[in-house]
């Protein structure tokens, strides 16, 4: 059966009153966990508890790792053909329970497994045939080895790992034999039908995790699970070949895989640039920008260019809070500061933008000619994350901000806190017919559906956060005057109650609680697990992969270290005998 | 690639441009089934749903305000006209789901299921798909599952359930496809016009040795799983052998019952001009109404459902450039017309649709292919600012071959769900008898009058 979240099942309870919807944890959401959150301290964190690693059952390729993985093995030029769009939980692509196999998922498998095997022998990219025996003379023997050398690297592992499940080649090799049941086609009909059918096995399409008795994955399922979250796409030979149950050994392939040469001329991986892409592409909603529309008679400025800009900027500066331990320019920055930061970079059309309606290059905050962000001054309005204009675009409406999805943002992103989705018949309430074209600003607007109070309940947490960030419209600019031409008050507060003014304030006060560490630590165990940490426990997993991250100090290296180190990611639960 | 083989995959640019009509003649002769189109054959049933989101401004907008024969289109419905006598209006059903809501309205829409348990359980096209391959004449595809892409869900739910209303046994979402050039390779994989027989035949033997192979090892892999990845690799096993079925038809030479679609073509009427991105909702309704027409009238499936639109769908057709929910939600000046026009739109495509199905002969050379088919559409809620789920806006088309008697509007009064009514459908179509669908079918509808 299909299992039914618990967030939204938690979310019908709601009804009056009540607004509950910690992600995964269902803690209340208008108080902190424990302790003051304003003091940052690990102290107030659970910690402790009992958990799990958990189970992730059997897990398909996303289509950008299939795609992924086809390219960077076979070199193909191709096309992906025809792969559904892949469903999403908790925000990204690569949760196990959003990705279901369909019949138009083996057509499209099919089909591309056809063109790539076409293109393998018209062309071959990447020079695998060329190494082949010749087996059109050389009869079953050479045959054989190619269909296993082939599956071998397709599948991930080495045929003599399969376990108790066995590698079910001679299936495969049965195809190309001079005697089998194709006996009667070609050689290269033989063969190609051979390689097709290895690209639409089960065994590629899907992740085979081995485990022991105790639930420790083997070194193959491992390579596969850092891969795949290092590179979107399968493990090299250097990681298949590494002993990745040696902590040691699993930490030097992470590092192997993320940064090549040293100290200065140091750089990242071309594959593992996937990860600074995708990662907050999906955690921040990046992707929604290209392909966003504003409406152009209120937003003339507004252009794909622009859009893509944006979430450059923004891909950029979460780059460079990965950082590379020993290149001086790009040092690690700890995760907080990714709210206050005032570096970064952007294109001359971005700085424009910013600069607008900002007036001065230094009020706006940017070094007119080079690009370089500087939100040091006090005059700036801007400061880290919050206020970049990706972030203020995609929470954005057509014409107009939208409060209510900022405020959304703020507490799902970031404090992984969900208000569930409005209680249905409360709109009911609301004047149908009301013709709302009064002058009055957000805040008035917002207000009024604040009085009722079944909406209250969660719009109480969200409204005034983003009201707080009136002070941007929804292409990210910095105004004074809402879209009515009233005078906006940045006044805010945070659902626990605490007051602030403006996004600077806000983003210096979510930089001290504790639970942006643990969201962001639960973000990216999300991502690298594969399932939502939503299970008995993962309230206590994600306290201790905090603690071993190193608490509030942590960097994104020390965060994603300490998930590819855990429990979470190097074993499953045991099934019970 | 060959140049056959580019034909093969025709681009989707190619196809919502117009070039759909390279659909030709001989292309189709060729899979067409030996028999010929018999006097006085027994045309097939065909079970089709027809999903729109977020319901309707009030049901006062759409419920007509007579009952019987003699109903008069009301605002809602007036594009309905032409279409009228073959149209049922159903009035006073209930969906399932769990609160007025859109995510359970959406997953309860063909399942019937009230979520109490935490469980959903298969939605009915997909029994009555399952009911259709038992029978000796079982179309090629067990069944199709269509609808623009959706990309907006998640900000309003679980996808998992608003993108989908098509569930399998075990009640995992059965993905849809979401690019109509997909769907029209899909129904004759991919086979090119220029092809011969025996070509198509020779690349459709060796199509077939892949999918063997692979259902070989799937098949004993299963068996060798534990409880978690094995429930997940059912639904490989299940794929596979549904593109088996496929391929094998295709190569034995077309669909399933003696029908000739060698007169098949795109259908008229469309406008399949190419528009630029963001204003192509339109040409893919009309492609994908043509894609379902094809496959109908070809015998290459009896069961369809089709998500029109979604909660995240831009009506820039009309103008509009925020999400539908938004049109249909809260307090905002000019919603309730603007809703109205959407609404109206959507019940102008459907009317389109079922005249494409109209002016398709069907195997008997007498009745059309909508006179032997239904079509159930309807919305996840009602009233798209109430959510309700009871007095749901409901249009029955066709006439189940025989079984209906089109034209009428009906009240219901006692409680009856979808449930009940797909029951009542099922059992027409040869479903064996079920004394329960779903949480909420009992078997309350005995009759349609």
């Amino acid at each position: 059966m299909f299992p039914i979240r618990k967030l939204t099942v938690a979310a019908l309870a709601v009804g009056l009153g009540a607004c509950s919807g910690q992600i995964g944890s269902g803690g209340a959401a208008g108080a902190p966990p424990t302790g003051d959150p304003g003091s940052g301290g690990t102290g107030s964190i659970p910690n402790g508890g009992p958990y799990t690693p958990g189970t992730v059952p059997l897990k398909r390729l996303t289509k950008v790792e299939y795609d992924n993985t086809v390219r960077d093995w076979l070199g193909s030029k191709l096309p992906a053909f025809d792969l559904p769009e892949d469903g999403r939980e908790g925000g990204f692509d690569t949760v196990y329970s959003a990705l279901q196999v369909s019949d138009i998922h083996l057509i499209a498998y099919q089909k591309n497994a056809e063109a790539i095997v076409d293109e393998l022998f018209a062309t071959d990219p990447a020079g695998i045939k060329k190494s082949w025996c010749d087996y059109t003379a050389a009869g079953d023997a050479c045959a054989t080895k190619i269909v296993t050398d082939f599956a071998t690297r397709a599948w991930r592992r080495p045929m003599d790992k399969w376990g108790a499940i066995g590698n079910g080649l001679s299936t495969y090799t049965d195809l190309v034999s001079a005697t089998g049941s194709l006996a009667a086609q070609t050689a290269d009909d033989r063969l190609k039908t051979a390689l097709q059918s290895i690209l639409i096995s089960p065994r590629f399409i899907y992740r085979f995790e081995l485990a022991d008795k105790t639930g420790q994955l083997d070194t193959y399922s491992v390579a596969s699970r850092l891969s795949y979250l290092l590179w979107s796409s399968a493990p090299d030979e250097a990681l298949l070949s590494a002993n990745l149950l040696d902590p040691m050994v699993l930490e030097e392939q992470f590092l192997r895989m993320q940064v090549s040469g040293k100290g200065a001329s140091a750089s990242y991986v071309p594959k593992f640039q996937r990860f600074l892409t995708r990662f907050p592409d999906l955690w921040l909603s990046l992707d929604q920008l290209p392909g966003l529309t504003r409406d152009a008679t209120v937003f003339p400025g507004f252009s794909a260019e622009l859009a893509s800009d944006m979430r450059a900027e923004t891909l950029d500066y979460f780059s460079r809070f990965m950082g590379m331990a020993d290149n001086p320019q790009y040092p690690h920055h700890a995760l907080t500061e990714i709210l206050t930061a005032s570096f970064g970079m952007v294109t001359p059309r971005l700085a424009d933008h910013y600069c607008s309606v900002d007036g001065t290059a230094a009020a706006c905050g940017i070094k007119s000619a080079s690009g370089e962000v500087d939100l040091t001054k006090a005059a700036s309005p801007r400061l880290g994350l919050l206020t970049q204009a990706s972030i203020m675009t995609v929470t954005g409406a057509e014409t107009r901000t939208a409060p209510v999805r900022r405020g959304r943002w703020v507490l799902e992103k970031l404090m992984c806190q969900s208000p569930p989705p409005p209680p249905a018949d409360a709109t009911a309430q609301i004047q149908k017919t009301q013709a709302d074209t009064r002058m009055i600003s957000q805040r008035q607007r917002l207000a009024e559906h604040r009085v009722n109070p079944s909406c209250a309940a969660c719009h109480n947490l969200m409204d005034p956060i983003g009201l707080g960030l009136e002070n941007y419209d929804a292409i990210g600019r910095y105004r004074t005057r809402d879209e009515s031409g009233m005078a906006i008050d940045a006044a805010g507060a945070l659902p626990d109650g605490r007051a602030f003014q403006g996004a600077k304030e806000l983003s210096n006060m979510l930089a001290a609680d504790s639970r942006l560490g643990s969201c962001m630590i639960r973000q990216l165990a999300t991502n690298a697990t594969g399932r939502l940490m939503d299970a008995a426990g993962d309230e206590n997993l994600v306290a201790s992969l905090l603690a071993s991250a190193g608490g509030k100090s942590m960097t994104m290296q020390d965060a994603l270290r300490a998930v590819v180190l855990s429990e979470a990611f190097r074993r499953r639960t045991a099934e019970a005998p | 690639m060959s140049i056959q083989e580019r034909v093969l995959w025709l681009s989707r640019r190619a196809f919502l441009g117009g070039a759909g009509t390279l659909v030709a003649l001989p292309f189709l002769q060729s899979l067409a089934p030996r028999r010929a189109r018999a006097a006085g054959a027994t045309p097939p049933k065909r079970f089709l749903s027809w999903y729109w989101a977020c319901g309707i401004p009030a049901i006062g907008d759409w419920k007509p305000t007579t009952y019987g024969m003699n109903w008069q289109p009301s605002m809602l419905l007036t594009p309905l006209a032409p279409m009228k006598n073959k149209v049922t209006v159903l009035s006073g059903l209930k969906n399932a789901g769990h609160g007025p809501d859109h995510t359970y309205g959406t997953g309860a829409f063909l399942t019937g299921s009230d979520f109490a348990n935490g469980k959903i359980n298969q939605s009915i096209d997909q029994v009555i798909a399952d009911s259709m391959q038992a029978a000796p004449s079982k179309p090629p595809i067990h069944s199709m599952q269509l609808g623009p892409l959706d990309t907006n869900c998640e900000p309003f739910g679980n996808c998992g359930f608003l993108q989908n209303v098509s569930f399998g046994p075990t009640g995992t979402p059965i993905t849809k496809e979401t690019d109509a050039q997909n769907a029209f390779n899909r129904l004759f994989m991919g086979a090119s016009p220029m092809a011969s027989d025996p070509a198509i035949k020779a690349r459709q033997a060796l199509r077939k040795s892949v999918l063997d192979a692979v259902n070989k090892d799937a098949t004993s892999l299963s068996g060798l799983l534990g409880k978690d990845d094995k429930a997940r690799f059912d639904e490989y096993l299940t794929s596979v052998r549904k593109v088996e079925d496929q391929v094998s038809a295709i190569g034995a030479g077309g669909g399933g019952t003696a029908m000739s679609c060698s007169g098949a073509k795109m259908p008229n009427g469309l406008t399949m001009t190419a528009k630029p991105v963001g204003d192509l909702l339109e040409s893919e309704i009309n492609a994908f109404t043509s894609v379902m027409a094809l496959a109908l009238q070809c015998d290459m499936t009896r069961v369809i459902s089709f998500m029109m639109t979604a909660g995240g769908t831009k009506y820039a057709p009309m103008g509009y450039t925020d999400y539908h929910l938004g049109i249909t939600h809260h307090g905002v000046s000019d919603w309730q017309p603007k809703f109205r026009t959407v609404v109206t739109w959507i019940v102008t495509k459907f009317t389109q649709f079922l005249q494409q199905l109209d002016a398709i002969k069907d195997v008997d050379g007498v009745s059309s292919i909508l006179d032997n088919t239904v079509v159930f559409c309807s919305s996840e809620i009602s009233d798209g600012n109430r959510h309700n789920h009871d007095d749901m806006p409901v249009l029955l088309a066709g006439g189940l071959g025989g079984i209906i008697k089109p034209g009428q509007h009906i009240q219901f009064s006692k409680g009856e769900y979808f449930a009940d009514l797909f029951m009542w459908i099922a059992k027409n179509m040869g479903v064996p008898p079920m004394t329960k669908f779903g949480d909420t079918g009992t078997g309350k509808i005995a009759s349609l009058v």
